[in-house]
């Protein structure tokens, strides 16, 4: 049946179905359908955790990409120093000169996760290194989130979905983004706790038990501990009680599942030192409290409406609610007025309205996960999944049941917000799987209804049925071969180590960052400052331990400011901005030589802007040449006499980089640059990396004054 | 200035030497030759003693070094033996400022009786590089100092030194009577009757582009398996001890001409048994793709090359590892069953100099009455070491010595006791696990916890 097991497995979930339904008849059925339900969820299980590991087999076990690092840098300080002090850990080698109070800016439940998986390992003698332990989390942490949808689905439809729901996450392109082998970041298990978090609040509503609100609440303290996301939850769920209340759906169980969890989750999620009293203080998280304050006042009304005569009730009912809006609004002015309920930030703006952060803060604009999603990667990242999800909530909406309705809020909201940002794609994924789960099992089992049906009545109906199973087969085996080969192909580089194919077909690596990194490390005195554009700082402090200024926990924008504008600057200029910021060397990331496009000259327009944001007279026009960012020979004066320029460009001009082409020709931008044999007077080269992928300069002492 | 602090240093040797003659006067050397090869870093000297005994029952034999030197001394008799070297107990109170070694001779050596010896002398950071601090693309000029005479605590008839350079390019060199420049050879002597303990100070000044490669830290790790495998893995704090680098580094420069530097470290060359396979090669921060094993008659040529060249004074770390085949290096004593384990000391690199050097040999759980042998002194300590599936911990022997060279790289000898049963320990444990589990399962699915029989739907 199998033919291999990564293109089959989602046809296992399909194909199980027509087993299920196959030995209902027969007597020990029961323990059949468990063992083969037992067998597909260890297949997806195994499945989900291996189709991440292409990046390990294909490099090595490493952490990718940038956040990560840091990640990674703060669990080893965990494991080494300890809960507490990990908590009051104040990094100083970092945005120097201000520092980080890191473990009140994090969440660590990532960090705290990994630990305690590393110390449970450790205590049973399997001393498997941290970094190992870091690297393989995300994926362990995806087999987890696949066992746990298969619960959500079963619990809001039946054990078929369940099944196709927990194949599908286990493969998904739009979540393996995130949670690839080395991508060791809070995504990673924020998603297990998030539809964990849903899993256990569909089942507190559904029972009305109050241990499972409770459980409820323990899941989204673990979220909240763990990614910001958890602002969703707190929001849909209480969207979810008031659709409920709107639907005269309200019931008790409603009412039990929603005061437990909401009382006790923000009690716990205010245990976070980075979130603190914002339960309480941020307009984020006031739906939740109205909506809390609302299913008191209902229950309150119910209960005096067993007890008064209509007339009786009637006025009391109107008096109520009018004296409880009219005291929510006043706190809620007064609190905003006096600035003890903070206004949304910035990134929460840009959710709501797309246009604000590009408008009005270009240091997020400038991320590119933070860009809008194009159609384009909705089918890269879902495939099937986008046609199969509006079939979903048909599904849906054709019997409405109290987790119906949740399924329906989920989707809906997940797939606005995953049009304004792109990496929110994320939060879509599993609810696409769900919903997409749906409508393949709804399908599967009404047309293998239609094949089992004895012959005799219609013909036509069972040609119909083979031919639905048989559409549907092909469309998840093609489901399987893109998400496997979109795994392979676009998110299993590890992005620290670049990799090229050569003319015959081999394999060049490109190993520059970590052998700069490496040299820094090594080479430079403990206390070196290290000038760099946040991209690198947090790879930086963790491969290379070095004092920096800025990372990518972009805190502090007048400080990155500061350091663009040192980019911006001519070398004489930039020298005393530097000096004043302590600044030992700078690395600049230079991909002229080698074709590597996201280098800094072509980042250098943000570095302009945000630091024009703060310095009114850094003018991104100045740069420009007829509003073209241009770097050879029409550039503008300014472009070429900034430092990034020259720090990029530094005797380049004395290399052929191709044979048809004049010496200093750039092979990203495809030009030959425009101002060449330039000398440098404040600043040395350090340390070059073999393909010229990261430069390191020295800036020079001040001259003798004697 | 020199001449009188030579003459002071002189009377005072002289003086202490009249003071406790009972000590030295034990032998006298006939004649002494020596030759030093200065074309590395290191200082290797061999010496051909003959030395006459003054007493009988003579079975000690002393060299001695001014005690600020670095040095390895590996010593053989006229039918090649090696012979057993150490530091000596009493050496404090031999000399004030020298370290004496004994050697244990094979034989008694009665009155008159002439011995000949060879020894292997390996002076480590007796060059230093001056200046001090060089530009990229200057070439490396080396300070060498030494004895002009052979230290020895015994009176010397007649010696002779001759020095090999690594070059011709001489900036200068101390010159006492008689002595001649050659080339790259510069002789001194013959002397003839030096007292015990005379120090007449040697400096040679002249171009050496050789690599200055030190390890200020080496580990060596043996993990045995007796399932078959010897797992070896070495961690090097690898450091170019040579002329620092002043100014910039131009990578285009070095791209152009990588030969204009020739002191700098591109990369190393280790010879590693035949039989390794599995190599790796790492550092703190993940894989290192730039190595390459080549096999050869004897070895096999393992070629690291760091992650960036290596300038003057620039500092790298990182470890490598491979396996190999237990059956080469385990053997079982026919005669008590006990096992003998052979592996190498050193590491394989030639011309290295090592200031700390560590040795782990991780040996399996339950392995008892554990001896170390070696040729050379070392100092051995014991730990434990918990690692997948122990229970009670594998014995680990420590074993460390200051400022080696490739000399050491040699075998040392680990016998201990193994119950043969003990190797099924750890699968047992497994499947012990496996079962324990299944067992749980069976029993927790046949039991009703609950209190009350109703049906959750």
């Amino acid at each position: 049946m199998k033919k291999s097991e990564k293109s089959s497995t989602a046809t296992v979930g399909a194909s199980s179905n027509v087993q299920v339904e196959a030995i209902k008849e027969t007597p020990n059925k029961d323990n059949q359908e468990f063992l083969i339900k037992v067998l597909i969820l260890s297949v997806i299980y195994v499945l989900a955790f291996s189709t991440r590991l292409f990046s390990v087999l294909r490099y090595e076990s490493v952490i990718h990409e940038f956040d990560p690092y840091f990640n990674y840098r703060s669990t080893i300080h965990l494991v080494k120093e300890g809960f507490y002090s990990f908590l009051n850990w104040f990094d100083e080698r970092s945005w120097y000169p201000l520092g980080r109070i890191v473990g009140g800016t994090i969440y660590p439940g990532l960090m705290a996760t990994a630990s305690v998986v590393h110390w449970a390992l450790n205590s049973l003698n399997l001393t498997v290194d941290i970094r190992n332990v870091c690297v393989l989390l995300s994926p362990w942490f995806a087999s987890n989130t696949a066992m746990v949808t298969y619960k959500f689905a079963k619990e809001i439809r039946d054990t078929q979905t369940g099944l196709v729901a927990a194949a599908m996450i286990a493969i998904v392109p739009g979540y393996i983004s995130r949670s690839v082998a080395g991508s060791f970041d809070n995504e990673g298990i924020a998603i297990f706790a998030l539809i964990f978090t849903y899993y256990c609040w569909i089942k507190a509503v559904n029972t009305g038990s109050l241990m499972w609100a409770a459980i409820c609440s323990l899941a989204y303290f673990y979220m909240a501990s763990a990614w910001g996301g958890y602002v969703f939850i707190i929001n849909l769920i209480p969207l979810h009680a008031f659709f409920l209340l709107l639907t005269g759906r309200y019931s008790h169980r409603l009412y039990i599942a929603y005061s437990t969890m909401f009382v006790m989750g923000t009690i716990l999620s205010m245990q976070i030192n980075f979130i603190s009293f914002q339960p309480v203080q941020s307009s984020e998280h006031l739906a939740a409290i109205g909506i809390f304050g609302l299913l008191q006042l209902f229950a309150g009304l119910q209960w005096f409406k067993s007890h008064l005569t209509n007339e009786a009730f009637k006025k009391l009912q109107r008096f109520a609610i009018l004296s409880v809006l009219s005291i929510a609004g006043a706190i809620l002015v007064i609190g905003t007025a006096t600035g003890y309920i903070s206004p949304f930030n910035g990134r929460f703006y840009s959710l709501l309205d797309p246009t604000y952060a590009r408008d009005n803060i270009p240091i997020i604009a400038s991320v590119s996960e933070h860009q809008p999603t194009t159609w384009a990667s909705y089918f890269f990242d879902l495939h099937i999944l986008v046609f199969l999800f509006p079939a979903g909530l048909y599904f849906c909406f054709r019997k409405l049941t109290d987790s119906n309705i949740f399924l329906i809020l989920y989707g809906v909201t997940s797939i606005y917000f995953s049009g304004v940002m792109v990496r929110l794609m994320l939060v879509l994924a599993p609810v696409a799987c769900v919903l997409a789960a749906v409508a393949v099992s709804a399908t599967l089992t009404t047309y293998m209804k239609k094949l089992k049906a004895p012959s005799s009545d219609q013909n036509n109906t069972k040609e119909s049925g083979g031919v639905m199973v048989a559409v549907l087969t092909v469309l998840l085996i093609l489901y399987a071969f893109h998400c496997t080969w979109v795994t392979s192909e676009a998110y299993s580089s590890p992005s620290i180590v670049l990799s090229a194919k050569q003319g015959d077909g081999s394999r060049v690596i490109f190993d520059d960052f970590r052998e700069a990194y490496r040299w820094i490390g090594q080479n430079t005195a403990d206390d070196a400052r290290i000038m760099s554009w946040w991209d690198y700082g947090y790879q930086l402090s963790a491969m290379a331990n070095r004092t920096i200024l800025v990372d990518n926990n972009t805190w502090n924008n007048s400080h990155i400011a500061q350091v663009g504008k040192a980019f911006a600057s001519s070398e004489e200029d930039a020298y005393y901005q530097m000096k004043a910021l302590d600044v030992d060397y700078v690395l600049v990331i230079f991909g002229g030589l080698t074709g590597y496009s996201s280098d800094d000259i072509n980042k250098f327009l943000w570095m302009v802007r945000i630091g024009g944001s703060c310095d009114p007279t850094l003018k991104e026009e100045d740069y420009l040449t007829d509003k073209q960012y241009r770097i050879d020979k029409g550039a503008s004066p300014t472009m070429l006499n900034s430092l990034i320029y020259k720090l990029s460009y530094y005797r380049f001009s004395e290399v052929h980089t191709d044979y048809q082409r004049p010496a200093g020709f750039d092979r990203v931008r495809g030009v030959e640059i425009g101002y060449k044999g330039f000398d440098l007077t404040y600043l040395e080269e350090a340390f070059t990396s073999v393909h010229w992928l990261v430069r390191v300069y020295r800036v020079k002492d001040f001259e003798n004054r004697a | 200035m020199k001449i009188i602090n030579i003459v002071f240093l002189f009377l005072v040797v002289v003086g202490l030497a009249l003071s406790n003659p009972h000590h030295h006067n034990t032998w006298v050397n006939q004649d002494v030759q020596r030759s030093i090869d200065l074309t590395t870093q290191l200082s290797k000297q061999i010496l051909s003693v003959k030395a006459k005994s003054l007493v009988d029952n003579n079975k000690n034999y002393q060299i001695s070094f001014d005690n600020t030197y670095h040095v390895s001394v590996q010593a053989f008799d006229d039918k090649n033996n090696e012979l057993k070297v150490h530091l000596s107990p009493n050496s404090i109170n031999i000399k004030e400022g020298f370290n004496t070694f004994d050697i244990e001779l094979n034989n008694k050596y009665k009155i008159n009786e002439v011995l000949s010896l060879k020894l292997k002398v390996t002076l480590m950071s007796q060059m230093k590089p001056y200046p001090v601090e060089i530009k990229q693309g200057q070439t490396q000029l080396v300070l060498y100092n030494d004895n002009h005479y052979f230290t020895s605590p015994y009176k010397t008839e007649t010696q002779k030194t001759t020095v090999k350079l690594a070059s011709g390019k001489v900036e200068s060199f101390s010159e006492i009577k008689p002595s001649s420049l050659k080339t790259n050879t510069i002789v001194y002597g013959p002397f003839s009757n030096v007292e015990a303990f005379t120090v007449s100070p040697m400096r040679i000044h002249f171009e050496n582009s050789a690599h200055f490669m030190v390890l200020t830290q080496l580990k060596k790790e043996y993990e045995v398996s007796h399932w078959g495998n010897l797992a070896v893995e070495t961690s090097y704090y690898l450091e170019n001890q040579g002329a620092h680098l002043k100014g910039p580094f131009s990578r285009l420069d070095y791209q152009r001409n990588p030969g204009a530097n020739p002191s700098h470290i591109s990369e190393i060359n280790e010879a590693v048994p035949l039989s390794a396979a599995d190599f790796y090669y790492r550092d703190s921060i993940g894989n290192i793709s730039t190595s390459v094993y080549q096999y050869q008659s004897n070895r096999i040529n393992f070629k690291i090359t760091p992650r960036f060249p290596l300038m003057g004074g620039w500092k790298n770390n990182f470890y490598t590892g491979y396996n190999l085949p237990i059956q080469n290096f385990l053997s079982v004593d026919s005669a008590d069953g006990s096992y003998h384990l052979n592996v190498t000391f050193g590491v394989g690199i030639d011309n290295i100099y090592v200031e700390d050097h560590q040795v782990k040999i991780i040996l399996p759980e339950g392995a008892t009455d554990i001896k170390v042998k070696s040729p050379f002194p070392v100092t051995e300590t014991r730990e434990i070491r918990k690692t997948y599936l122990d229970t009670v911990g594998r014995p680990v022997i420590v074993l460390n010595v200051r400022d080696t060279s490739f000399e050491n790289y040699r075998y040392i000898q680990v016998t201990y006791n193994l119950s043969s049963l003990s190797i099924f320990h750890e699968p047992l444990l497994v499947i012990g696990a496996v079962f324990t589990f299944c067992l749980f399962i069976m029993f927790y699915s046949r039991f009703d916890l609950s209190i009350n029989k109703s049906k959750v739907n």
